[in-house]
């Protein structure tokens, strides 16, 4: 359970997240565009998905909806990762079928923690 | 002594016995009745034959007198029947016999003079009735009982009734209503009918008012009364005749309220009002008048007495007129001599007044003055001219300080229409300006909007690798290297609160903080923040004691209020050195009030003022350690006031520490 799949298009964010995930043990796959994350969250079955929901193509609501059709990984845990200001968005995206959210700008000193509370709750935490 | 019959032996007897005297003899004479008759018989006979030639005489003569004297004698009673039914034109036949033709003619000649006779008393009548009917008199003739026997057409008139309404009515009939000359009613022994009846005499000239149905006015009239007596002295008749006096006595009426009229207007009027006789000397000219008449307000305008002085002489009343000033006796005498009038005002010394005199004649000699006393008038008016003098050396004054005022005004003016100009182009320019600024909030809005993403987005990238190299995931640091990395983070962290802070006011001001109103227990959320400082607290030595009833539900922004306390905590901590820091919480009627109290560096009261104004920062000794954007509590209170519906305040010692409060609604 340490397969994760990272949706975002800002370079820094994504090397930031990745460079925490790899610290703390996880395998990462990473995506660019909604598009992207959908089809790599149909094909590399990955065991849960850290979201950005202001991608280029498609809205991250969108692509939680997309991921939720499909059969095979309709029960995957999906972490939105969302702007402070904005609540509007985090009530959207757990109305989406999110599992939960973290907000943005991401604490370092915090975030796996944040992350694991989530996936906690849908899966067994993974070994560090 | 005697005759006696008797009979002896069926045959009758007549005798008679008479005495001797002196003798006492009686003589006894008789014989049969037949014989005593015997000679009477005959003659009987003698005188039946007689009477019965006689009678046959004078039946022949009957005969023959009527042929000759009896038919003319009938014919005239039949004429006389004939004159007496009023046939003056009946034939008498002429007559042979010579007697009975004087008869005829003596009867001609006396039928011929009552004929005349007749007609001249039917002239007569028919005069005097025309004479009666046509008379411009009313004539009622009343019977010794007053009821009306004969009245005629003018009579009719003026009472108003038809000769049939008038025949038979009496006094005492109710239709009649009879008037007084001073209106009232007429009662019934007064009638002229009755004074006749009563006193037997003539009534003469007594006028009476009667009411005439026919016009449903009163007519007046004029009433003799006549009464008329029978031989025996009994009064028979009495005729009464009268004529309207109705516009006669309405124009006496008139005359006399017109009189009256004119009587009161002259005694009441109130001005003086005299009639005086001018006297003149030998040589006409005026030395004297005489007083022929006042009214009432002559004697109050003058003080005299109307009694005293009416036919004395002015000279004798006022004996100071004689050297008055101007000579009034020589301006009377040529109003009254010349018959010009005069119109003037006069201060009349004896009286020590002033009159208003109006002096005019209507006959020579004669002049009549009319006047009104002045007097107080012209005590007015002498006040009212020295006012005026006053009043025109104030208006000169005035109206020379006013010109000098209105040739300011008018500078003014002209420099207030500069100015009105300017401020108009300023308006226009301030319009502008507005319009521009209002493009400018916009913009502002729009700036604020991208740079909560852009701003943001490099400083996150920031902070979060300066923390990934501090926590030694990119391989091992040194001392110093954690210290500048530190600096940099903080610095990265404080540039982020200021950025979230602006967004946050911005978005206050514009209405469009969005607000999430939840239920949640309150000291859960008071611990929460005070656990977010206790690091900072632990390390400054203070203490820090929470005062909260628990489970204190409330409905409000949770994540709003949280950001308040955390506020207050957050200046608590920065500005206290030593001592302690306490949160109280309190409900009072439906409000929850929560208190931050210090002991820390306290304010001053004239910075107490501004404490929640935008971009405050405290002058202090501690400037330079008290970190923090300058926007806190002004967003405090903006949150407080627009998203939670409370108050914020604070109360403070300086040197001793401050008290922070909020209050919001429970619900």
């Amino acid at each position: 359970m340490n397969k994760v799949l990272v949706i975002e298009d800002n370079e820094n964010n994504l090397k930031l997240m990745t460079v925490l995930l790899k610290n703390s043990g996880y395998n990462i796959i990473t995506a660019k565009t909604g598009r992207e994350g959908i089809d790599m969250a149909l094909q590399e079955n990955p065991d849960f998905i850290l979201l950005d929901i202001q991608l280029p193509d498609i809205n991250g609501r969108d692509v939680i909806k997309e991921i939720r059709k499909s059969g095979k990984v309709g029960d995957l845990p999906v972490i939105a990762l969302t702007a402070l200001a904005m609540s509007g968005d985090r009530q959207e995206m757990l109305e989406a079928g999110c599992t939960g959210y973290i907000e943005k700008p991401i604490d370092t000193f915090r975030f796996i923690d944040q992350m694991k509370k989530i996936i906690g709750d849908a899966d067994e935490n993974p070994d560090r | 002594m005697g005759t006696y019959h008797y009979d002896l032996d069926d045959i009758s007897y007549i005798g008679s016995i008479a005495s001797i005297p002196e003798t006492g003899w009686l003589v006894l004479v008789s014989q049969t009745t037949d014989n005593a008759y015997a000679s009477i018989q005959t003659v009987r006979t003698y005188f039946m034959a007689g009477l019965i030639i006689a009678i046959f005489l004078v039946a022949v003569l009957a005969i023959l007198l009527s042929k000759t004297l009896i038919r003319p004698l009938s014919e005239l009673r039949s004429s006389t029947k004939d004159i007496s039914g009023g046939k003056y034109d009946s034939i008498v036949p002429t007559y042979s016999y010579e007697e009975i033709e004087d008869l005829a003619t003596s009867f001609r000649e006396m039928t011929s003079t009552i004929q005349n006779r007749e007609n001249r008393l039917l002239i007569s009548e028919e005069r005097f009735r025309s004479l009666v009917h046509n008379i411009r008199s009313g004539i009622v003739v009343h019977a010794a009982d007053t009821s009306i026997i004969q009245s005629n057409a003018m009579a009719q008139k003026m009472l108003g009734l038809t000769e049939e309404q008038m025949m038979g009515k009496t006094a005492n009939d109710t239709h009649w209503q009879f008037f007084r000359e001073d209106g009232s009613h007429t009662p019934l022994e007064e009638y002229p009918i009755n004074q006749v009846i009563a006193t037997r005499k003539l009534l003469e000239d007594h006028v009476v008012g009667v009411y005439n149905p026919e016009s449903d006015d009163v007519v007046w009239l004029l009433v003799n009364a006549v009464p008329e007596f029978n031989q025996t002295g009994e009064l028979s008749q009495v005729i009464v005749t009268f004529i309207d006096i109705s516009r006669r006595k309405k124009a006496e009426i008139a005359l006399f309220e017109s009189e009256e009229k004119y009587r009161r207007f002259f005694t009441t009027v109130p001005s003086g009002w005299a009639y005086h006789k001018i006297i003149v000397n030998e040589n006409n000219k005026p030395v004297d008048y005489i007083f022929l008449e006042v009214n009432e307000a002559f004697e109050k305008a003058t003080g005299l007495n109307k009694d005293i002085i009416i036919g004395k002489k002015v000279t004798d009343v006022i004996t100071e007129i004689q050297d008055s000033e101007p000579d009034l006796i020589s301006m009377y005498g040529e109003v009254a001599l010349t018959g010009k009038d005069k119109l003037f005002e006069l201060y009349f010394k004896p009286f020590n007044k002033w009159y208003s005199v109006n002096a005019f004649s209507n006959k020579i000699n004669y002049f009549i003055t009319i006047f009104s006393d002045i007097t107080e008038r012209k005590q007015v008016e002498k006040e009212l001219e020295k006012h005026r003098e006053h009043l025109e050396e104030l208006v000169d004054e005035r109206t020379t300080k006013l010109e000098e005022r209105t040739e300011y005004l008018n500078k003014s003016e002209k420099a207030l229409r500069f100015l009105l100009e300017d401020v108009n182009e300023i308006r226009s320019d301030l319009a502008k300006a507005n319009e521009k600024l209002k493009e400018l909030d916009n913009l502002k809005s729009m700036f604020i909007a991208s740079m909560s993403h852009e701003l943001r987005t490099p400083l996150n990238s920031i902070i979060g690798f300066t923390g990934i190299i501090l926590q030694g995931m990119a391989g091992e640091i040194n001392d110093e290297q954690k210290d500048h990395l530190e600096r940099v983070y903080r610095s990265g962290q404080h540039l982020l609160d200021l950025i979230t802070d602006i967004i946050d006011i911005s978005k206050i001001e514009a209405g469009k903080m969005e607000t999430i109103i939840e239920a949640f227990q309150l000291d859960l959320l008071i611990y929460d923040a005070v656990d977010s400082f206790k690091p900072q607290i632990n390390k400054k030595g203070l203490r820090i004691y929470v005062t909260a009833p628990p489970d204190i539900q409330i409905n409000s922004d949770r994540k709003r209020l949280l950001q308040c306390i955390l506020n207050f905590l957050s200046n608590a901590v920065k500005f206290t050195e030593k001592g302690e820091i306490s949160v109280t919480v309190n409900e009072n009627n439906g409000m929850i009030i929560i208190k931050v109290k210090d002991t820390g560096i306290g304010m001053r009261d004239e910075d107490m003022q501004k404490l929640f104004g935008s971009f405050v920062r405290l002058e202090s000794h501690l400037k330079t350690i008290a970190l923090g954007t300058g926007l806190g509590l002004y967003l405090t209170k903006k949150i407080a006031s627009d998203i939670l519906g409370g108050t914020v305040y604070a109360e403070s010692i300086l040197g001793q520490g401050s008290t922070f409060t909020i209050e919001v609604p429970k619900k």
